[in-house]
């Protein structure tokens, strides 16, 4: 009976930088995945006293209310895609080009592509849970990620052979 | 095999990238929301202990209605029923002769209608069958002369 009076917010820290990195993945660094993560939070405090151990850890349960919040976002507006030069961003140190292009790379994923890589690689899920998260089964979530994976390696070298060339979504 | 092995080597470079490199929140954001979640009103606890309470409650209300539908009526009613076993037992000898008088009148009749030939025994058979009983029974006993036109096979 412990595990259903677990606090899922007893240790913040590591949870907010798990849900950024996420939401970070999904639409991209910035004021933007700011305010969806602090959005989180606020629903995550609301909603506290419903959280289930039984269902998930918690990080999979906040996962799911930032999936929820992005969705909302999403349906407010509506991002177009448009072409972007990063080489004016040349003058920056290696690290910054480095999450630049990566960046870059993942937003020119589709939508699914990019989900699978952030709950892997942004909030740090196992294969188990995101298969919990998204409703597929652990297998299938694998195989998913890996071709994810090969595509985004595809468009890595694409951004590095040619003139670095990336799709941001920009906001109407 | 080499090639595999450095496709593996690239894959593996390419998430230890992307787990490096993954966007990480301003040190502001953090703490606000850290504060933020610590000030916030800590989970009561409340829901659990409240359907528990709902869970006691209702299974004492019904082992109440249970047990006073049968165990303890039945309980109840048991020294009543011993205390008129007692008192009947008690005043049986007081009042058994108008009690006792019935039965002897119903042998006395029985007797009458079957005829002197009968013994006293108490079977209860006696009471039901009584042969001899009209002119086709070949125990019939003739109480006249010509009462049965035809005798018994």
């Amino acid at each position: 009976m412990p595990a259903l009076k677990r606090d899922p917010l007893a240790d913040p820290a590591p949870l907010i930088r798990r849900v950024y990195a996420y939401v970070a993945y999904r639409i991209g660094d910035g004021p933007d995945a700011e305010d969806v993560t602090s959005e989180v939070f606020e629903r995550a405090v609301r909603y506290r006293a419903s959280y289930s151990a039984g269902k998930g850890d918690p990080a999979s349960w906040l996962i799911g209310i930032a999936r929820r919040c992005i969705a909302d976002l999403y349906a407010g507006r509506q991002p177009q895609p448009q072409l972007e030069d990063v080489a004016g961003d040349v003058d920056v140190e290696g690290e910054t080009v480095t999450r630049l292009t990566l960046a870059g790379a993942v937003e020119g994923l589709d939508e699914r592509d990019r989900e699978l890589i952030a709950l892997r690689f942004g909030a740090d899920l196992t294969a188990r849970q995101i298969g919990h998260v998204v409703g597929m089964r652990t297998n299938a979530v694998e195989v998913a990620l890996h071709r994810a994976l090969a595509r985004l390696r595809a468009e890595l070298s694409d951004s590095s052979g040619t003139a670095s060339l990336v799709l941001r979504p920009v906001r109407i | 095999m080499i090639k595999r092995f450095g496709r593996k080597t690239r894959e593996t470079e390419l998430e230890a990238l992307l787990r490096s490199a993954r966007p990480r929140p301003s040190r502001e954001l953090t703490d606000m929301l850290t504060t933020y979640v610590a000030r916030a009103p800590a989970r009561s606890g409340r829901g659990f202990p409240a359907r528990l309470a709902v869970a006691v409650v209702l299974s004492a209300a019904m082992l109440s209605a249970v047990s006073a539908l049968v165990g303890v009526g039945y309980a109840a009613s048991a020294p009543k029923a011993a205390v008129a076993a007692v008192v009947a037992a008690v005043t049986a000898p007081v009042s058994s002769a108008p009690a006792a008088a019935p039965a002897p009148a119903v042998t006395a009749s029985s007797q009458s209608q079957e005829g002197n030939e009968e013994d006293d025994d108490d079977e209860p058979a006696k009471d039901q069958y009584k042969p001899g009983k009209g002119c086709g029974d070949k125990n019939h006993v003739h109480a006249k002369e010509n009462e049965c036109k035809k005798g018994p096979k």
